[in-house]
């Protein structure tokens, strides 16, 4: 094998024009390959962290019943366990949240929505909704609201202006008029279009609740589903309540965000199109040099080993290729996984990305399996190589390519 | 000299007994719209928009607390819609599905038939609850009241003027909405009041929507009876669908 490895190494750069083409087109098969995956991973990372740090929550203890009918109706009987819950290994914060679905009046129109009553000294650790507060404050005290900027454009309410808050739950109808005091901007458009925080004492007032609906934790990313699986391990000994990681919270959303059966089709086509390219270019080498293989042939390079040599040639120059390539696409994901370019570009889009959970800030990430990936590219090269160019040369008659012009 | 003075106290003091504090000015303009009695009506509701207008022919009837049926006799393309208020609940029939929906009370703010009226904009008790009154003018035929929001009440107007007829029993003649920026937002205007039973009722009135030129609600009761015997079974969720005997 070592004599046509070293034919091959010298093969690909006798003919430099030819190989450095080849190898830019693995090149950019490759560098495409990372950065698609980068920024796809990159998405759905931004769609998971929106849904866990401002609409849902990283995890969340709740009712059982709570999950399948989430009515004040079905709040927590008492908050007994938190300390418990808090004492867990990966459990970085908790905070108690009441929600319920409810009317805010302003003086010139009402919407149906969902609002969130929250400990305000809490909720900062499990959401990141009080730091897109762009104008005025996070609540501090009961008689306080916070909405989201585009629902306060919508009721056309302004700082300082007072808004009602209507709900019907255990209590009977109630009321309560609270201060605007702070809007969020966070270019998300369930969390500018619907949030509603309200300080938890008013929530349950409104309610008749003296609890909550639920106690959201806080967990490293990617860890939610881990921790959420340890807090319901230490509180077993409560079968009426349960703990539910990211991937529950989201349900189907979550199954949707992490499928990866476009991007495969994807990287195929890439890797297809440069190993192609790649085994066209060689099948016309062999075809000039047929006279060159002939030569070897008669001096004692049997046609199965010219053979392997063709083969390692279109292997060498594509995996050269492929080296470039992971540096130009690493390179890329690095650039875009530090600055914040694509969350302009998909924003400018329009709304329909934002609708999913899409914020403004979308960072590629740069994981080592996308070199895997784009790795696909050398194997279908060596495929291709063995099955066109490789056959002909095995095939080949020594006195009748000696006699080639 | 001292017989003078005696006299211009007492004369102050009889006048003032006869002053009245603002709260019971509110709370006779409230108290007059107040029957406490059964009532029916036929009800015509007008929706008037700029561009055109949609009339409906409604029948009503109360037990004059908490309880009304409502039934939308025309247009046809409406005909058979039916609301039931029992207290806290509303319940609405839908003819094309043929079901009963409960809404809770919250939903009560949301507009009737696509109208300018809510059940919470006739006021009332909310008035004397949410509001302090204060007399901004008067004279002999007229009083005008002005409530501003206690401190938190639940309320999104920035203060309401409640003008109301002195010599009449304190009815209401008008009632502003404004908003937080002193904008007047909403107008309830009350025509035609007709004398059944000793009780004072508008036959008329509008709603106005002041932040949208050419958009108001009239309504106008006609057959209007207080004090009639009222089948009960009126006020059960089988006579959203049935209606009842009257």
């Amino acid at each position: 094998m070592l004599t046509p490895l070293k034919l091959a190494w010298r093969n690909i750069f006798r003919q430099k024009r030819r190989t450095i083409l080849l190898m830019l087109v693995v090149a950019y098969a490759s560098a495409m390959t990372i950065f698609i995956w980068g920024m796809t991973d990159g998405q759905t990372q931004s769609v998971l962290s929106n849904q866990a740090r401002f609409l849902k929550a990283p995890a969340l203890i709740a009712n059982v019943g709570y999950f399948d009918d989430p009515d004040p109706d079905n709040a927590l009987a008492n908050l007994d366990f938190v300390d418990r819950a808090a004492r867990v290994p990966g459990v970085l914060g908790t905070a108690p949240r009441l929600e319920f679905f409810g009317i805010l009046r302003s003086a010139y129109r009402s919407q149906n929505l969902q609002m969130r009553g929250v400990d305000p000294a809490l909720e900062a650790s499990v959401s990141n909704v009080p730091g897109k507060i762009t104008q005025g404050r996070m609540i501090e005290k009961p008689s306080e609201v916070v909405m989201g900027i585009d629902l306060a454009e919508d009721l056309d309410v302004r700082l300082g202006e007072r808004v009602v808050i209507e709900a019907s739950s255990g209590a009977g109808a109630q009321a309560k008029g609270l201060i605007l005091v702070g809007t969020a901007k966070s270019d998300i458009a369930f969390v500018d279009g619907g949030t509603v925080l309200l300080h938890i004492d008013d929530a349950r007032d409104l309610t008749g609740v003296t609890t909550a609906t639920g106690v959201a934790l806080s967990t490293a990313r990617n860890q939610e589903d881990v921790v959420a699986a340890r807090v319901n391990e230490v509180l077993g000994d409560l079968p009426e309540i349960h703990t539910s990681g990211l991937t529950e919270l989201l349900g189907e959303l979550a199954q949707q965000a992490n499928r990866s059966g476009v991007l495969v089709i994807i990287v195929v086509f890439f890797g297809l199109f440069a190993a192609l390219a790649v085994t066209s270019t060689m099948l016309v080498s062999v075809m000039e040099r047929s006279k060159e293989f002939g030569m070897m042939g008669a001096i004692g390079m049997e046609p199965p080993k010219l053979s392997v040599m063709v083969i390692l040639e279109a292997v060498l120059t594509t995996f050269m290729g492929w080296i470039v390539g992971l540096a130009l696409g690493y390179t890329l994901t690095g650039i875009m996984g530090y600055w914040n370019i694509l969350g302009p570009v998909f924003s400018q889009a329009g709304d329909a990305f934002s609708s999913f959970g899409l914020g403004s800030e979308i960072y590629t990430t740069s994981k080592p399996i996308f070199a895997l990936y784009a790795g696909v590219t050398i194997a279908f090269a060596a495929f291709f190589a063995l099955l066109i160019p490789a056959r002909k040369v095995a095939k080949m008659n020594i006195v009748d390519a000696m006699r080639t012009e | 000299m001292k017989h003078y003075l005696l006299l211009i106290i007492l004369f102050t003091a009889f006048s003032l007994s006869f002053a009245q504090t603002p709260d019971e000015v509110l709370d006779k303009i409230v108290n007059s719209q107040r029957g406490g009695q059964t009532s029916s009506s036929t009800v015509t509701m007008s929706v008037i928009r700029p561009n055109k207008t949609t009339e409906y022919q409604i029948k009503n009837v109360s037990d004059g607390d908490e309880r009304s049926l409502i039934q939308v006799v025309a247009p046809s393309k409406d005909a058979g819609q039916a609301f039931l208020q029992d207290g806290d609940n509303l319940y609405l029939y839908n003819p094309r599905l043929k079901r009963t929906l409960r809404l809770p009370p919250s939903n009560q703010n949301d507009s009737f038939l696509g109208s300018d009226v809510s059940y919470s904009d006739l006021g009332g008790s909310e008035f004397q609850d949410n509001y302090t009154p204060e007399i901004t003018n008067q004279d002999e035929a007229t009083v005008e009241l002005t409530l501003t929001p206690k401190e938190l009440a639940p309320t999104p107007y920035g203060k309401v003027v409640l003008t109301a007829d002195v010599a009449n029993n304190y009815r209401p003649i008008t009632y502003v909405f404004y908003d937080q920026r002193d904008t007047a937002v909403r107008q309830m205007s009350f025509f035609d009041y007709i004398d059944v039973e000793d009780v004072f009722f508008p036959s008329r009135f509008e709603i106005e929507n002041l932040t949208a030129e050419g958009e108001k609600t009239a309504i106008t009761f006609q057959d209007l009876k207080f004090g009639v015997e009222v089948d009960q079974n009126c006020f059960r969720e089988s006579a959203l669908e049935r209606g009842c005997n009257n």
